[in-house]
C-alpha cells in the first residue's frame, strides 16, 4: 500500500513538473488541487450522528459542515468542525431532528469542494420501558414508567394475565410517562403491558405488571355486637314464668348484603355472646347480621342445630341497616321465645356446655360435631339419639333428634328441656367415646328388668346429665335453666302442662338392680361423689376401657364398666368399698355373698334340703374372673331332688350341675334353662330376667341320688346367656325333695 | 362390636309413639295389615340403627272419639259425641290423677272431668265423657294425668283433641337459603 502510494506520488510529480514546484509545501504560487471526500455514510444514535467517508489522498485534514436544512455548503452552514481522520462523531444533537452534512478535504490549506450532502436523525434506542410502577388505589391503578424523549407509549390492559398487543381488554395511546386507570372494581386484579411508539413504529411489549385496586386502610366497616336468646327456666312443676337472657356462645355470625344475599364477612361470638367483624365494603350497602345455631368448632365444642325436614341449619337474621365507613356500628341480636328459632339456640347452648364438660375431661372438644335435628310439633316420635341412618326415625343419619309434639296441639316438646337434651347428649358421648350396645326402644325408669345393655345406656345418660349440670353449676354459676328449684341430679321433662321428674340421687326404694336405669345412675353418681378420682375415674373406665380394652364379644353394660373401673383406676380397698357400697345401696350385688368363699366343694357347709340360699356371682376387688359357687347337700339313695335357681337379679343367667362327693359330675345332672331353650347369640329378641319370665333363664333339674353321700351343686354364669343378661348377678338356690 | 345393631322392638315402638291406643283399638283388618307392613319395612330399614331415647313416662293419656272410625275432621259444629280418654300405666302407681279441661265453648253433657285412683303395671283406664261441640269454632279438650310418687318423683303426660277440620294447621315452611359455605339454612327474621 505504501509502496503504491509513493509510486503514484512520483508519477504525479513527473507529470506536473513543469507547473508545480514539487517537493512539498510551502509557499510558492503553484496550483494545488485536492478531491472532495466520497463514500460518506451517516448513522443517527441517541443525541449524536456518526459520519465516515473514504480517505482522500494527500488530504491532511477534513472539514465537516452541518446545517439544519438541506442547503448546506461551505458558505451556508450552522456549524463546522475540522477533523484529521475520515470519521467523526457529532454529539450533543437533538434526537429526531434531521441534520444535513457536507465534508471537504484540505491539503496545505487548500480546501476541496463539498461532498455530496448527507443527512441523518439522532434517535434514542427503541425498546419498551423496563421500569414500571403500578400503584393500586380506591377504584383505580396509577401506572408510571421511565419515558424517553421523542417517544410515545401505548398501554394495554386486561383482567386476565397474558396481556399483549393482540390480546387485551382495553388500550390507551399517545401516553408520555403516566396513566391513571380509573373506574375499576376494587378487589379485581388488572394486568398491564406497555409499548414505546416512534412514529409508525411500535416496540415489543414490556414485562407484564398487575395491580388490584382496594380501599385505602381506614375506610373499613366494623360491626360490634352481642347475641342473646331467651331461655325458659323450669322447676319441678314445669316452666316458670322466668325467661332469662343467655348469651349465644361461640356461634357463627355472618354479614349479609341485603340486596344480593352475598356473605361479606363472618366471625363468631365469644363466651359472653359478643362479636366484632371488620370488613371492606365495596361499595357501602345495606346489610344485616345472620346468627347461626352452630358453633365454630375448632377449640369449641362443635354443635349444629338443623331442621329435621330439610337438614338446613337454623339461623336468625337481624334488621337491615347501612353501616358507616370508618366508624363502628353496634348491633344487638336478641331472640325471644316467641321466635320459633329460639329453641334451636337453647339446644345449641346446652350441647355446647356438655361439649365443654367433655373437653374438661379429654383436653379437647368432642369431634365430629354433634348434629341436632329439631322440629317441634309436627313429629310425634319424641327425642332420641341415632348413631346411623334409619329411613323412618333417623332420616338424616346420625344425630340427636328432638322432635316432640303430638301434632294435635298438645304433647311434649323438648327444645327447652335441658335435662332431656343432656340425657341425649350422653348417648352421643357413648357413641363417640365408649361403646353403646343398647338396642334402644322405649324404657321406663320403674322397670327393674331392663335389658342390661339398655339399663347401662340409659343409666349412663341419667348420670352424665347430672355430672354436666354439676360442672356447669361450679364452673359457670347461673348457667343452669333449672336453678330455680330443681336439684342438679333431677331429670325434668316438661310436657306443656306440668312436668315429669325424678331424682337419681333420691330414687324410689323399688328402683334397684343393674337392670334398672335409675339404679345404675344412682350408683355412678354416689361413686362420683365419694371416690378418689371422682369424674375422671369414671370417665377413664367409660372412654378408655370399654371401647379399647373390654372384650369385644361381651356386651357393654354395667359389668363392663365395673371391670373397667377396677382395671383402669387400681383403687385402694377403701375406694373399692365405697363404690361397692353404692352398688349395694341399689341391691346391685357385685360383692361376696354370705357363703363365700365357696368356689370349690366344702363338705363342712351344707344346705338343708327344703331350704333356700341367696347367692351372688360377683366381680370382687381381688377376683380375676367371675365367681362360681359350690353348695353341698346330703343325698339319700333313690330319693329325687329338685334343684333350682330362681329370683334371678342383676342380669344373672345360671347354669347348674350336680357332682358327687369326689367332685365328679353326675352324668345328665345339669341344666341351663329350665325350659330347655338356649338364647345364645340373640341380638334383638333377647329375653330379660324379668320377674314374669324367670323360667327363661333360671335353671332347674330333677336328680335321683344313685347312692347316699354328699353331693355338690355347682352354680355359675351360663356361657349361653343372652346379650341382655350379664356374667354376674344374684340368684336363690333351692333344693327340695317330694 | 358384636353383630349389627337392630332395633329391639320396632312394632312396639311404632305403637307407642304413633298412638298406642289408636293402634291397639283399631279393629279393622286394614289397620292390622298396615301395622304389619310398616313394621316389616322398619325391620328392613333399621338393620343398622341404634336408638337412645329419653325415658318414657310410665303414664300416658290419649283422647279420641269413642267411635274409633271418627276422625277430627269428621266432627262438625254442634255435634254431640262421646269421647274416650284412655290412661295407660306402665308401673304400679297410687294416686293417679286425671284432669280434663274443656275450652273454646265445648260443653260437658255427661261424665266426669277428673278421676283419681290406683293403677297397676300394664293397666289402662278409660274415661268416657259426652261433650257438645260449639256452634262456632272448634274448642279443645285437654287432658293431663299425674302421679306424684314421692317428693322426688312425679310422672305425668298430657294430650289434646281439637275437633274439626282445622285440628292441625301446618305452618308454611320458610324458603331455604345458603350460608357462606353454600350449605342450606333456614333464616328466621327477628
Amino acid at each position: 500500500m505504501k509502496k503504491e502510494f509513493y509510486s503514484k506520488f512520483l508519477f504525479l510529480c513527473i507529470l506536473l513538473l513543469p507547473v508545480l514546484s514539487c517537493g512539498g509545501g510551502g509557499g510558492g504560487g503553484g496550483i494545488i488541487y485536492i478531491n472532495a471526500p466520497t463514500g460518506i455514510s451517516v448513522f443517527g444514535g441517541d443525541g449524536y450522528i456518526n459520519l465516515s467517508w473514504q480517505a482522500v489522498s494527500n488530504a491532511d485534514s477534513y472539514k465537516i459542515y452541518m446545517h439544519s436544512s438541506s442547503g448546506v455548503s461551505k458558505s451556508i452552514y450552522t456549524s463546522t468542525v475540522s477533523n484529521s481522520s475520515n470519521s467523526y462523531k457529532w454529539s450533543s444533537l437533538t434526537n429526531n431532528v434531521t441534520y444535513y452534512f457536507v465534508v471537504t478535504s484540505l491539503l496545505s490549506g487548500v480546501e476541496s469542494h463539498e461532498s455530496f450532502t448527507v443527512s441523518a436523525k439522532p434517535r434514542a434506542i427503541f425498546i419498551p420501558p423496563v421500569a414500571i410502577n403500578a400503584v393500586a388505589d380506591d377504584g383505580k391503578v396509577v401506572l408510571s414508567w421511565n419515558s424517553l424523549p421523542g417517544l410515545t407509549y401505548n398501554v394495554y390492559w386486561s383482567t386476565s394475565n397474558g396481556v399483549s398487543k393482540s390480546v387485551y381488554s382495553g388500550k390507551f395511546q399517545n401516553l408520555t410517562s403516566t396513566l391513571t386507570h380509573s373506574s375499576l372494581a376494587n378487589g379485581t386484579t388488572y394486568y398491564y403491558v406497555i409499548t414505546a411508539v416512534n412514529g409508525a413504529s411500535e416496540s415489543s411489549e414490556s414485562l407484564e405488571v398487575s395491580s388490584t385496586p382496594v380501599l385505602p386502610s381506614g375506610l373499613d366497616v366494623t360491626i360490634n355486637g352481642s347475641a342473646f336468646y331467651e331461655d325458659k327456666e323450669y322447676d319441678l312443676s314445669g316452666f316458670t314464668a322466668i325467661k332469662p337472657d343467655k348469651p349465644v356462645r361461640y356461634a357463627i355470625v355472618e354479614v349479609v348484603e341485603s340486596s344480593t344475599s352475598n356473605v361479606l364477612a363472618s366471625s363468631s361470638t365469644d363466651f359472653a355472646g359478643n362479636f366484632s367483624i371488620t370488613y371492606t365494603p365495596s361499595p357501602v350497602s345495606a346489610i344485616y347480621m345472620r346468627l347461626f345455631a352452630e358453633t365454630t368448632g375448632a377449640s369449641n365444642p362443635p354443635v349444629r342445630v338443623m331442621d329435621v325436614n330439610t337438614a338446613a341449619g337454623f339461623t336468625v337474621a337481624g334488621a337491615d341497616f347501612t353501616p358507616s365507613i370508618g366508624t363502628s356500628s353496634q348491633v344487638q341480636l336478641f331472640i325471644p321465645v316467641s321466635s320459633y328459632a329460639a329453641g334451636a339456640f337453647n339446644i345449641l347452648d346446652v350441647f355446647t356446655y356438655a361439649g365443654e364438660f367433655i373437653k374438661s375431661l379429654e383436653g379437647s372438644p368432642p369431634s365430629p360435631e354433634v348434629k341436632a335435628y329439631w322440629n317441634s310439633g309436627n313429629w310425634s316420635y319424641g327425642t332420641y339419639f341415632c348413631d346411623t341412618f334409619d329411613a323412618v326415625y333417623c332420616p338424616n343419619g346420625d344425630g340427636t333428634y328432638i322432635l316432640g309434639g303430638d301434632g294435635s296441639g298438645g304433647g311434649d316438646t323438648d327444645e327447652y328441656d335441658d335435662d332431656v337434651l343432656l340425657h341425649e347428649y350422653g348417648h352421643y358421648a357413648a357413641s363417640l367415646y365408649s361403646r353403646d350396645d343398647s338396642q334402644g326402644g322405649s324404657h321406663w325408669i320403674t322397670d327393674n328388668d331392663l335389658d342390661m345393655r339398655l339399663s347401662w345406656s340409659e343409666g349412663w345418660c341419667h348420670f352424665m346429665l347430672a355430672a354436666v349440670k354439676e360442672w356447669m353449676d361450679i364452673n359457670h354459676p347461673g348457667s343452669l335453666s333449672s336453678s330455680g328449684g330443681s336439684p342438679i341430679t333431677t331429670y325434668v321433662d316438661t310436657d306443656g302442662t306440668g312436668a315429669s321428674f325424678f331424682d337419681i340421687n333420691v330414687p324410689l326404694s323399688s328402683m334397684i338392680y343393674s337392670s334398672n336405669e335409675v339404679a345404675v345412675a344412682n350408683a355412678l353418681w354416689n361413686s362420683q361423689q365419694n371416690t378418689f378420682s371422682a369424674m375422671s375415674g369414671i370417665w377413664n373406665a367409660f372412654a378408655d376401657y370399654m371401647p379399647n380394652t373390654y372384650d369385644a364379644d361381651l356386651p357393654a353394660n354395667l359389668e363392663a364398666f365395673w371391670d373397667g373401673w377396677l382395671t383402669t383406676n387400681t383403687p385402694s380397698f377403701n375406694e373399692y368399698s365405697t363404690f361397692e357400697a353404692a352398688f349395694a345401696d341399689r341391691q346391685i350385688d357385685y360383692s361376696l355373698d354370705a357363703f363365700e368363699s365357696d368356689n370349690t366343694g366344702n363338705p363342712a357347709r351344707k344346705i338343708s334340703v327344703g331350704a333356700a340360699e341367696n347367692h351372688t356371682i360377683y366381680k370382687s376387688y381381688s377376683s380375676v374372673q367371675a365367681d362360681l359357687d359350690y353348695v353341698a347337700f346330703d343325698g339319700n339313695l333313690g330319693v329325687q331332688y329338685t334343684i333350682s335357681t330362681s329370683e334371678l337379679k342383676n342380669g344373672a343367667d345360671t347354669i347348674i350341675r350336680v357332682l358327687n362327693s369326689s367332685l365328679v359330675p353326675i352324668a345328665g345332672a345339669y341344666n341351663d334353662n329350665a325350659n330347655g331353650l338356649s338364647y345364645f347369640d340373640c341380638i334383638d329378641d333377647c329375653p330379660s330376667n324379668d320377674d314374669s319370665k324367670l323360667s327363661l333363664l333360671a335353671s332347674e333339674l330333677n336328680f335321683i341320688a344313685p347312692s347316699t353321700q354328699t353331693y355338690y351343686v355347682e352354680i355359675k354364669s351360663s356361657v349361653t346367656r343372652p346379650d341382655s343378661s350379664g356374667r354376674y348377678g344374684s340368684y336363690t338356690l333351692r333344693i327340695t325333695s317330694p | 362390636m358384636k353383630g349389627d345393631r337392630q332395633f329391639a322392638a320396632p312394632l312396639f315402638f311404632y305403637i307407642k309413639t304413633v298412638d298406642p291406643m289408636q293402634i291397639m283399638f283399631k279393629e279393622n283388618l286394614l289397620a292390622l295389615i298396615s301395622v304389619f307392613f310398616l313394621s316389616t319395612l322398619f325391620l328392613v330399614f333399621s338393620s343398622c340403627a341404634s336408638y337412645g331415647s329419653k325415658p318414657a313416662s310410665p303414664l300416658s293419656i290419649t283422647i279420641r272419639p269413642a267411635d274409633k272410625s271418627l276422625m277430627p275432621q269428621d266432627i262438625r259444629e254442634g255435634d254431640t259425641l262421646v269421647m274416650d280418654v284412655t290412661v295407660l300405666s306402665m308401673a304400679d302407681l297410687d294416686r293417679v290423677k286425671v284432669n280434663l279441661k274443656l275450652t273454646g265453648g265445648i260443653m260437658l253433657v255427661q261424665g266426669d272431668l277428673s278421676w283419681t285412683g290406683s293403677m297397676t303395671k300394664g293397666e289402662s283406664k278409660n274415661l268416657l265423657i259426652t261433650v257438645k261441640i260449639p256452634e262456632m269454632g272448634h274448642g279443645k279438650i285437654k287432658g293431663t294425668v299425674v302421679a306424684k310418687v314421692s317428693g322426688n318423683i312425679r310422672f305425668s303426660d298430657s294430650a289434646s283433641f281439637i275437633p274439626g277440620k282445622l285440628a292441625k294447621e301446618k305452618s308454611t315452611p320458610l324458603p331455604l337459603k345458603k350460608d357462606g359455605r353454600g350449605r342450606p339454612i333456614i333464616e328466621h327474621r327477628l
